[in-house]
This record gives C-alpha cells, structure tokens and sequence, in this order.
C-alpha cells in the first residue's frame, strides 16, 4: 500500500522551515537596496543565460 | 523525490521569495505581486516582448512535462497582471548545487519592478535550494553587466564552481538546530 504525499502538508512545513531561517541573525536578504539598483541599471533585460541565437542583435521584433 | 513534494517545495519557494520582499517594506503593492509557475498565460504574455534575447521561454511548457525536469524551479513573476520576469533553475544531477539558468525581466525600462526581477527569482532560488539540502546557488551563464549586481548579493567567483552563492552563510546555530529537528 502506498502513502500518498499530502501536499498541503510539505507546502505548510517548508513554507515554516524557510520563516525561521528568515528570522535567524545571518540571514541575508537579496532584497537589499543597493543590490536592487545594480540590477535596475544593467541595461539589458537579462541576468542570466544563454540566448540560443543572437542573430542580429538589434532585432527587436515580438517572440510570435 | 516525490514529485508532489517536489511541487509543494517549489510552491513555498516561491510565495517565500513574496514574503521576503514584502518584509522590506519596498515600494510597491505587495498586493499586486505573485510568483507563479510558468503557464501558457505566461508565454503568451512573453511572446510580445520585444527583446534581443532568444532564451526559448516557450520550451519550459514541454519542460515542465518531462521526469527529468520535475525538480527544476520555473518562476514567473506578476505585478498587475503583467508578466514582470520569469526564471528557470534546476539541480540537474547535482546534490550540492541548484543552477540559475535563465533570468530574464520584461523589457519595458517603465515597469516598477525592473531592478527587482533578479532579486525575487534569486529568493525563490535559494529558497528552494535550502529545502533540498544543497549548498550552492550557482549563476550558470551570468550576463557580464550584472556581475557586479550578483557580487553586492553575496555571490562570490569559486573555483571550480562558479558564480556562486554559499547557501551555508544564512545559518547560524538556531537554523542548524532546527533544520536537523525536520528530519
């Protein structure tokens, strides 16, 4: 017999596992505002990855 | 893992990523912010973007069907029925390391939440990486004008890593103390 996962549950313990890391005294919150201003002045609109074609890099048409 | 625990903690992951911001007290309406999985909705709204990267978005839905990626994180980002940013990180086989793929913002300069996409997605991303026990958040391919960005969040250059967050610096003995109590 199999126990099924309730995953309401898991949702409940890890959302308060994550509040007391949260609360500790070396936690670092990436929400620090300088942080926030170095990301709003990278002039382009990615942080991370590859592009899978660059292509020119001026093409500013929509995705579809 | 089990595939629903795997959904539960990627869900805490990111509605803690709101959590965390709304904390801050920042300026914004914490009530018109969510963090979401990656939807049609989402790549509907993505395909208007009018953006010079080609990160292939609209892979993730098929992604999101596949065993093997069933314990990647997929983050979209909403404020006001807008979609704000997306990302998409994943352990791959590693048991120490979860890795940042893809971090991309909406490209309109004008939105409130620009400087805040790479925040929120690198929240929900530790987060989750603190559930399952790894160590590092690492940024696989950073875009080298937002090095300085992740250098100011505590992401440092390790060797043979990468650019990387040590998941070890949040604890301090409480959290130690408590985590082993979940086991």
């Amino acid at each position: 017999m199999t126990t099924k996962v309730n995953s309401t549950n898991v949702k409940a313990a890890a959302r308060a596992k994550l509040e007391r890391l949260q609360r500790s005294s070396k936690f670092h919150s990436f929400f620090d505002v300088a942080a926030i201003e170095a990301f709003s002045k990278v002039e382009g609109s990615a942080f991370a990855g590859k592009s899978l074609k660059r292509g020119k890099t001026d093409d500013m048409s929509p995705r579809c | 893992m089990e595939l629903e625990i795997l959904r539960a903690y990627q869900q805490a992951s990111r509605e803690m990523a709101v959590e965390e911001m709304a904390a801050r007290a920042l300026n914004y309406d914490p009530a018109l912010l969510t963090l979401r999985e990656i939807d049609d909705e989402a790549i509907e709204q993505y395909e208007g973007w009018l953006t010079p990267y080609d990160f292939g978005w609209e892979r993730v839905l098929t992604w999101k069907r596949k065993p093997a990626h069933n314990n990647a994180i997929d983050v979209a980002i909403w404020y006001d029925d807008t979609l704000a940013g997306m990302c998409w990180a994943s352990p791959k086989d590693s048991h120490e390391k979860v890795f940042v793929l893809y971090i991309e913002r909406n490209p309109d300069d004008a939105l409130l939440t620009r400087g805040y996409i790479a925040p929120l997605s690198l929240s929900a991303v530790r987060n989750y990486g603190l559930l399952l026990e790894l160590t590092y958040v690492v940024i696989d391919d950073p875009i080298p004008e937002a090095r300085d960005a992740y250098y100011r969040e505590g992401f440092t250059q390790l060797a043979g890593i990468g650019l990387a967050y040590d998941l070890r610096q949040d604890y301090d003995g409480l959290n130690e103390e408590v985590f082993e109590n979940d086991h």
